[in-house]
């Protein structure tokens, strides 16, 4: 493998419903495991992308749309960007929503059964940016690259 | 999806604790409601805690995660859900949730197993 190739990332566009989000998954984490990343860094990219896609699916086409999305995986330096189109609702006030984590706490009876998407996003992802591009929504997540795995490509 | 149960005899030979199985690699959003359902088939009306073995699955999102909840959640107030064989990205997302707390985490089912059967 040439050092170059280690700058091609990969696209792809699928219908937006949940099956369609687990091949887009299915294909990052075999892409990812091609480039001899480390199992955890994979698994930070494969749920805060799984996460990502699901608010595609459920929010954004609110799972009536069949309409499609877009996903692009592209190496840059340090890190790893993975931009996401679609062309769904934005999101409101055409932002990131900041809602806070839901909290465990002790009664059975109030514990969150969802909310949790956005937490992890912005628990795994290290940069993280979203913008309302005419009728399409961008996000971008990225993701650093373990230093180990940057010594293996500058040998 | 696919889960199977198994009653967990206890010392005088009556079912202390059902052991499910979960037969599936993703607990995720395609799958997260008809998980939710077979899971309160198996465990309604009955009796006695339940222990969850995630050992097969490899990935849960947060629709499984909730799922997962809403299982414990519909279980009776007596009962509890205790978690066995977390794979590693499965254990990534109840300790970021922190819902690694609301659940007895035990790390593989024959230890869970052990703790119930008394």
């Amino acid at each position: 493998m040439t050092d170059q190739s280690h700058n091609i990332g990969f696209a792809l566009a699928l219908r937006a419903n949940s099956l369609a989000v687990r091949t887009a998954l299915a294909d990052t984490r075999v892409w990812l495991a091609s480039r001899d990343l480390d199992e955890t860094f994979c698994s930070t990219v494969e749920i805060a992308v799984a996460e990502a896609l699901n608010n595609v699916v459920e929010h954004a086409y609110h799972r009536r749309h069949e309409a499609g999305f877009s996903l692009v995986v592209r190496p840059f330096g340090d890190t790893l960007f993975i931009e996401i189109r679609d062309k769904g609702h934005p999101m409101p006030d055409n932002r990131l929503p900041d809602t806070p984590p839901p909290e465990p706490g002790d009664n059975r009876a109030t514990l969150p059964g969802g909310g949790f998407g956005w937490h992890l996003i912005r628990s795994l992802a290290d940069t993280l940016s979203y913008r309302r591009e005419g009728e399409e929504n961008c996000l971008v997540l990225g993701f650093a690259v373990p230093a180990d795995r940057k010594q293996q490509e500058r040998r | 999806m696919e889960l199977s149960s198994n009653p967990i005899p206890g010392p005088s030979g009556g079912a202390t604790a059902l052991m499910i199985t979960v037969h599936a690699t993703r607990i995720d959003a395609s799958v997260a409601v008809q998980f939710k359902d077979a899971m309160r088939g198996l465990t309604a009306g009955g009796a006695g805690d339940v222990i969850l073995d995630l050992s097969n699955v490899s990935f849960v999102d947060s629709s499984g995660l909730g799922a997962i909840v809403g299982a414990m959640k519909a279980l009776e107030a007596d009962r509890h859900l205790h978690l066995a064989g977390l794979t590693p990205d499965v254990d990534k997302v109840f300790r970021l949730t922190r819902m690694d707390t609301v659940f007895a985490i035990h790390a593989q089912a024959s230890d869970a197993r052990e703790t119930l059967a008394g």
